[in-house]
């Protein structure tokens, strides 16, 4: 595809869209390298560390798990108390009227391209999709549908595309159709590519066309399971119109795995509550944001970075990075504690459930390669400041160390001491003691998935008349499946995604099977 | 007039570096205090003086469920943390009075020493008051699935003993209607095997605390003619005596096997003059006792010697499935011993007779009375 011609000064360097070590060459090259074998090196090491210290210096390892211990009690505490407030603004936002908050506002000139990437996924998910966009309170005619299909996909899907454009077409400003080619030479086949390929389309055949500005023009790229809310365009708008950079932040909505949460597995909606949870959190520290899976942007922003990658994985968390990176990390992502509805990852049965979240997670935790990214382009643009640049390096770090590491040794790791310790250590009141310890704070740590539970009760869907009553017992007490979850969904596949990045084994695109009874 | 904006804010930086920050000082004042906990320090809270105190900790195994634990008179409360064993805090260092009791069992007593910031661990066991047993009969009915017994219904041939078998009794000698017990045709031929064991007229020397100082056997003691293994014990007769001696690695070596050593006088009193006396015997020509820099250090034997209460050993061997307990055939009874001989070692009589013979076969203990085998349990559960 041609580059645009309005990419700011540093998105015009050749390895700016860099997605793996193998692009470059020389010392970059070997660089870039490094920071991909960091992540899982670090990980790797604390781990046998642990393991090592337990055996070697027991009385070291018991003194450690004993203050990780408390850290993660305060640390669930704290997260908790990120959850509960945003979740009060959660409900605050959705009870608003954002219709009359934007009354001050002159926005008819804004038109919203909304990109639906979709690939074998069936009809009914598309056809909810595009009811609930029809149903938001904005003005149709402002909205762009771009239903982006794939080529490999076959015709089914373009069959699907042909109907959803016969039946939506007159409902919105417009309605693009457009088939991304497959095999294209230097792209991954993913969400990314498909929609960088549908974005361009929709500016040849509809924004030039029409004359309609890019400044003015939000693009809302959404997985094909999201189901709006009535007021996501107001709310968007209204936090675009009050953003202290509009043309230079993204607009992150809280996704909500709820869609099939009535019919998904026990273990399914667990983990996804928790994603949910984890996004509600980060709403309420926006500084260490980046976009996650359905989100929104200024057109002009995208343009000027030449849209997402098409040659790795996680688009959505690496096209903030672009911008971040492009614009001398002067860009920000703005929360807007709204809520989109996705599904829950849930197959037809337990077992291809639990495979398609593993595999879900590690697609997820292959963030990880945006260390590499994000650090190798802070040794590259010294116009970012040097104070942003470390604490970010920090957070990043500490992120993606802490979601494979502190499970394990929270809820294994902690008892090794005892099993690998000396016969010194065997004798004394901490070898005793340690477990019991460790246990009692992990049960106050529980407290917070209490507050979880409590959450999660108020933000579910209308019961189906088919589901008890009792159900909702059942999803209350489901949370106790959190400290195996953390294990088998998070730090396990986060490992698996660090290892295969370390090593080299670079992931392609894996793509969700979307599935409702 | 309507609002223009969302009447609840995000959450303020102020806000959230106010919580962060009193999440530090938590994490910076919980850490060293739960450390100083987890390692024995107490605060006292009810002393008039306030001070900190050093406590340990005691950890005993038991195989016998429904048994109650008392330290110094007190029964322990909410003591267990795994189905079969239990950890006892905030132990005073000294030296502490050990029951582990219940119904129908025999008591479990020890006295066991206590060191600051130390675990002093022990296992206990019970042995049922009253011998659990199966008999297995000649002749099996297969009408009503019993083993037949050739005596009258008012006989008890198993006095005092608990039978889990079903059993009839008959006067008549027609075996007709019976069934040859192939369980009592391998049994039978268990007991015809000769078995080759060792027999002492040799006095005990004093085994504990409080046994009685005895005079020297008059007679000549048998040495010993066998040994038996379990992974790395040996159990060996040697001068009419029966030892368990550690032959594996010596930092897998049991517990009971070592002292936290003090000086002689109080390691002598913490653990039993015999433990110092074995202790002494065995390590004198690698360690100087008299060095005060021994105070703390752990020193172990490789040898203890088993109780045989005075009496002449017909057999040894340890109980089915542990390396801790010794099976002994002594003149009046089978009897099971710990090899623990801190303070004493605890001996419980498993099945009583003058006249018996035993076998012990994998996991099973066989006893044969008169004409009759017997499985003989050493777990009351069955």
């Amino acid at each position: 595809m041609e580059e645009p011609q309005s990419l700011l000064p540093y998105a015009t360097r050749s390895d700016f869209k860099v997605g793996r070590a193998t692009e470059l060459t020389g010392r970059d090259r070997r660089l870039y390298r490094l920071l991909e074998i960091f992540p899982g090196a670090f990980s790797w090491i604390t781990l046998i560390g642990v393991l090592a210290l337990s055996n070697f210096a027991p009385f070291v390892a018991a003194y450690f798990i004993i203050a990780f211990a408390i850290y993660w009690v305060l640390k669930t505490a704290f997260l908790s108390y990120h959850l509960r407030y945003n979740w009060r603004r959660l409900r605050h936002h959705l009870s608003l009227d954002w219709g009359v908050l934007i009354e001050r506002f002159s926005f008819d000139h804004i038109h919203q391209v909304v990109v639906l990437p979709f690939y074998k996924e069936p009809e009914s998910i598309i056809e909810q999709t595009l009811t609930s966009l029809a149903n938001v309170k904005y003005d149709k005619k402002n909205i762009i549908v771009v239903l982006a299909t794939e080529e490999r996909a076959g015709l089914p899907a373009e069959e699907i595309a042909r109907k959803m454009k016969e039946k939506w077409g007159d409902t919105f400003g417009a309605f693009l159709v457009t088939t991304h080619p497959a095999n294209v030479p230097g792209e991954m086949a993913g969400k990314g590519s498909n929609a960088t390929y549908a974005i361009e389309r929709a500016r040849v055949e509809i924004l030039d066309p029409h004359g309609i500005r890019y400044n003015h023009t939000l693009v809302s790229i959404f997985d094909i399971d999201t189901v709006l809310y009535p007021d996501y365009f107001n709310c968007l708008i209204w936090h675009f119109m009050t953003a202290k950079r509009p043309l230079k932040s993204s607009f992150q909505p809280v996704p909500i795995f709820n869609n099939n949460i009535w019919e998904a597995p026990a273990i399914a909606r667990v983990v996804a509550m928790s994603s949910t949870f984890w996004e509600m959190v980060q709403q309420e520290r926006p500084e260490r944001m980046a976009t996650f899976s359905s989100h929104s942007v200024s057109f002009q922003a995208l343009y000027e970075v030449g849209y997402w990658q098409t040659n790795m994985v996680s688009e959505d968390s690496r096209i903030f990075w672009n911008l971040f990176i492009a614009n001398d990390g002067e860009y920000d992502v703005v929360p807007l504690s709204y809520p989109v509805s996705m599904d829950a990852n849930a197959a037809g049965t337990l077992w291809g459930t639990v495979k398609n979240i593993y595999r879900q997670h590690r697609r997820w935790t292959y963030g990880v390669e945006n260390f590499a990214y994000v650090m190798y382009h802070f040794t590259k643009n010294s116009k970012i400041s040097r104070r942003k640049r470390i604490i970010i390096a920090f957070q990043q770090a500490e992120g993606y160390w802490a979601l494979v590491t502190n499970p394990i040794m929270l809820f294994i790791l902690g008892w090794a001491p005892i099993f690998l310790g000396t016969y010194e250590f065997h004798q004394t009141v901490l070898s005793y003691q340690l477990p019991l310890m460790v246990r009692d704070l992990l049960i106050i740590a529980m407290f917070g998935l209490v507050v979880s539970s409590v959450i999660s009760l108020t933000m579910l869907p209308p019961r189906p008349k088919d589901k008890s009553r009792l159900r909702y017992v059942v999803l209350a007490v489901q949370w106790i499946l959190v400290p195996a979850t953390m294990i088998i969904f998070s730090a396990i596949p986060g490992l698996d995604a660090q290892t295969r990045l370390m090593l080299g084994k670079y992931m392609g695109f894996w793509v969700t099977p979307k599935a409702r009874n | 007039m309507s609002p223009t904006q969302p009447q609840l804010k995000p959450l303020s930086q102020s806000s959230r570096r106010l919580v962060f920050l009193s999440m530090l000082g938590m994490f910076t004042v919980l850490v060293p205090l739960l450390v100083l906990y987890a390692t024995g320090y107490r605060f006292n809270w009810m002393s008039s003086e306030t001070s900190f105190r050093i406590v340990g900790g005691m950890y005993i195994t038991n195989s016998a469920e429904e048994t109650e634990i008392i330290v110094n008179g007190e029964p322990v409360q909410n003591m267990r943390i795994f189905q079969q064993a239990a950890y006892i805090q905030n132990v005073p260092a000294g030296l502490h009075e050990v029951y582990v009791e219940g119904e129908g069992v025999r008591t479990w007593v020890k006295n066991l020493p206590v060191f600051a910031q130390l675990v002093t661990e022990a296992r206990s066991f019970n042995l049922p008051v009253i011998p659990q047993v199966r008999v297995i009969t000649n002749w099996v009915d297969p009408r009503v699935s019993a083993g037949v017994l050739f005596e009258p219904a008012t006989t008890t041939p198993f006095r005092g003993a608990t039978t889990t078998s079903l059993l009839v009794s008959t006067t008549s000698t027609a075996t007709s209607t019976y069934a040859v017990n192939s369980e009592y045709v391998f049994v039978r031929s268990l007991f015809a095997t000769p078995t080759t064991t060792a027999t002492s007229t040799a006095t005990q020397k004093p085994s504990g605390n409080n046994s009685p100082v005895l005079t020297t056997p008059s007679t000549t003691p048998i040495l010993a003619t066998t040994t038996k293994r379990t992974q790395d014990v040996v159990l060996y007769e040697s001068e009419g005596e029966v030892f368990a001696q550690w032959v594996g690695e010596d930092r897998r070596r049991p517990y009971y096997y070592c002292v936290n050593y003090q000086d002689a006088t109080t390691t002598a009193q913490l653990y039993g003059e015999h433990v110092f006396a074995q202790l002494y015997t065995q390590l004198a020509s690698t360690t100087d006792f008299g060095n005060s820099e021994l105070e703390n250090q752990t020193l172990c034997r490789s040898t203890i010697r088993i109780d045989r209460k005075w009496q002449d050993v017909k057999m040894f061997d340890f109980v089915p499935g542990t390396t801790d307990l010794v099976l002994m055939h002594l003149s009046d009874g089978l009897y099971v011993v710990e090899v623990d001989d801190r303070s004493w070692q605890n001996v419980q009589l498993l099945y009583p007779g003058t006249d018996i013979e035993v076998v012990i076969d994998g996991q099973t203990i066989y006893v044969k009375q008169d004409e009759y085998f017997l499985q003989v349990y050493a777990d009351i559960s069955r």
